[in-house]
């Protein structure tokens, strides 16, 4: 698997048309929609995944800050307690 | 049936649905063997305007064992790509999809599907053998596919218009056919009420109700979608040999087939979706009712996105199984033997070792004699095949080894098997005395029978379509036209080709 630092993960997922979903209670599965105010250098994303690759994230285990990235076929899995309390914040909004 | 709509999951997703594979070593091309996955059940053959096709999401395999540990050694992939022709009409076709002048003419076809094909070797590596080949259309009537006739021999002229030999060897065919696969479904799921049979069933008073009476080919008048492909057995074996000795471990081989789907999608709101991630198994299937039969309800989910190599979980189900169990209840009193090996079962002085050979580990040398297809100790539901075992190409007994046709099932399956009535009376313990001696199988096994055959050498299972004797083996498709869904009386059946 290949683990990606957050903000890595950040600049990605902003490329997506990215929304946010509840599955029923914990764990998290987020279609994460970033605002354009969260693309921290888009140009160099957009190098790094094509614009019609979906990205999507799923909060395996908030309180464990494990989230699984899906894109293209591949699953990233990332342990990340800031990202994952940034996705549930974005969910329960 | 053999896996049609098996486990609640996957009877709600038929283009991923694996309803049968067959494995034999071709009966016409004795150096090449012909494996056949079958997937989208039950279709009515009137079923349009949207008729049938396999799944452009779905990643389907047909995959071989050679190395016995019920692991995938070598895998043809297959993967689907519809286009729509002529965006402004909601037919399927606006005219016939026929043969003009010696070229079948497709302008008039609007729904297409085209296919890849992919091996996948030992160790991983993948080569893409053809690209853009392509589907042949639904059988939907007279007008639109008038060369579909069925023939008696080889395939009918619209079909051959869609086999392909790739410059690697393997002949391929991925389309529409008559469904190969015979049961009487209506008697099996109502309580194991085999009409042949009907007045030695004693439960629920039906002996009061019912007389003997011919059993049904339930999946007589539908069609399946296959997937088939032929090709040198030296490309199946370990080490590229051609296997000529049934006694060597490495003439046999293991098939299943899989389908896999992404593990996410997402509906986008305007009529399509969304595939992302990696693809993870949904539907599987090596012998026929394994699934179907021997995995509780409960499991069965969890057996089809399961690898054969993890199958020792569902072992006790082989061991022990419900069927087993119920024969001796529901025909109380004519299996008095199995009764009392079940009692010895559940006591856990016995074992159906004789099931868990043909199923999980294939059958050691020693047992039946001259064969073995015996791939080790790792119990994995596999079709075994003894490559090295030479077609019977003169009247094939339909019950297979059991009857001393060594070339049917349970040594691969052929697509005139009737591998139901075969796992029935080896369920009723027709197989039992192959492990242990000290066994009587009961009378009553002779009499356990679905009814779909007029005799062990009839391949021609009731009201199927006539199989070919060349690739792909299965039937034509059954017409739309004359085979609707409702009211078949009604409708005058289709002339004699």
């Amino acid at each position: 698997m290949e683990d990606l630092s957050r903000r890595v993960f950040v600049r990605r997922a902003g490329l997506g048309a990215l929304a946010v979903g509840l599955a029923a209670g914990t764990p998290i599965a987020a279609y994460a929609a970033a605002s354009p105010a969260s693309r921290s250098n888009p140009e160099t994303a957009a190098s790094e995944l094509a614009t019609d690759n979906t990205v999507i994230a799923h909060v395996v285990d908030a309180s464990q800050g494990l989230v699984h990235v899906f894109v293209g076929t591949r699953m990233i899995a990332v342990t990340d307690h800031g990202l994952a309390r940034s996705l549930a914040t974005i969910a329960s909004a | 049936m053999s896996s049609h709509r098996e486990a609640p999951e996957i009877s709600q997703d038929p283009v991923a649905d694996s309803t049968d594979v067959y494995a034999f070593v071709s009966p016409d091309k004795p150096d090449t063997v012909t494996l056949i996955a079958n997937y989208v059940p039950l279709q009515a053959p009137d079923g349009g305007p949207n008729f049938y096709q396999f799944g452009d999401e779905v990643l389907y395999e047909i995959k071989v064992s050679h190395g016995g540990d019920g692991k995938s050694e070598v895998s043809y992939q297959f993967r689907f790509r519809s286009v729509i022709e002529n965006p402004k009409t909601f037919l399927y076709n606006n005219g016939p999809i026929a043969i003009k002048n010696g070229r079948l003419d497709t302008s008039a076809w609007n729904r297409r599907q085209f296919y890849s094909v992919t091996r996948v070797d030992p160790g991983g590596h993948a080569t893409v053998l053809a690209t853009n080949l392509a589907c042949p259309p639904c059988n939907i009537g007279p007008l639109s596919t008038p060369d579909y006739a069925a023939s008696a021999a080889g395939p009918d002229a619209l079909t051959q218009n869609f086999i392909f030999t790739l410059p690697t060897g393997e002949t391929v065919f991925a389309g529409q056919r008559a469904d190969g696969f015979y049961v009487d479904l209506g008697t099996i799921f109502d309580l194991g009420n085999l009409r042949p049979i009907a007045a030695a069933h004693n439960t629920f008073g039906l002996n009061t109700i019912l007389k003997n009476m011919p059993g049904v080919n339930s999946t007589a008048p539908v069609n399946v979608h296959s997937i088939a492909i032929q090709l040198p057995k030296t490309r199946l074996t370990v080490d590229g040999s051609n296997p000529t000795d049934a006694t060597l471990p490495s003439s046999v081989i293991g098939v299943y087939t899989t389908a896999s789907r992404q593990r996410v999608r997402m509906y986008d709101g305007n009529g399509k979706s969304t595939t992302t991630g990696p693809f993870v198994q949904v539907s599987r299937l090596g012998n026929p009712l394994f699934n179907e039969v021997l995995v509780p309800l409960a499991q069965k989910d969890q057996w089809n996105a399961s690898a054969p190599s993890a199958d020792s979980t569902f072992a006790a189900g082989v061991a022990n199984p419900e069927l087993g169990q119920l024969l001796p209840v529901l025909f109380t009193p004519n299996f008095p033997n199995l009764d009392a090996y079940n009692k010895k079962i559940a006591a856990g002085t016995k074992s159906r070792a004789d099931l868990v050979a043909i199923l999980l580990t294939g059958i050691p040398a020693g047992v039946v004699p001259g064969f073995q297809n015996y791939t080790g100790s790792t119990q994995a539901d596999l079709l075994r095949l003894n490559m090295a075992i030479a077609p019977t190409v003169t009247n094939p007994n339909v019950l297979g080894l059991v009857a001393g046709d060594a070339a049917g099932f349970p040594n691969g399956r052929r697509v005139f098997d009737d591998v139901t009535n075969i796992e029935l009376k080896a369920v009723a313990g027709l197989t039992i005395p192959l492990v242990d001696p000290s066994f009587t199988p009961d009378k009553a096994v002779a009499i356990v029978d679905q009814g779909l055959t007029s005799s062990a050498t009839d391949t021609t299972a009731k009201g199927s379509v006539q199989y070919l004797t060349s690739f792909p083996y299965l039937g034509t498709p059954h017409s739309g036209y004359y085979t609707p869904s409702v009211t078949p009386a009604a409708v005058p059946p289709a002339p004699a080709p």
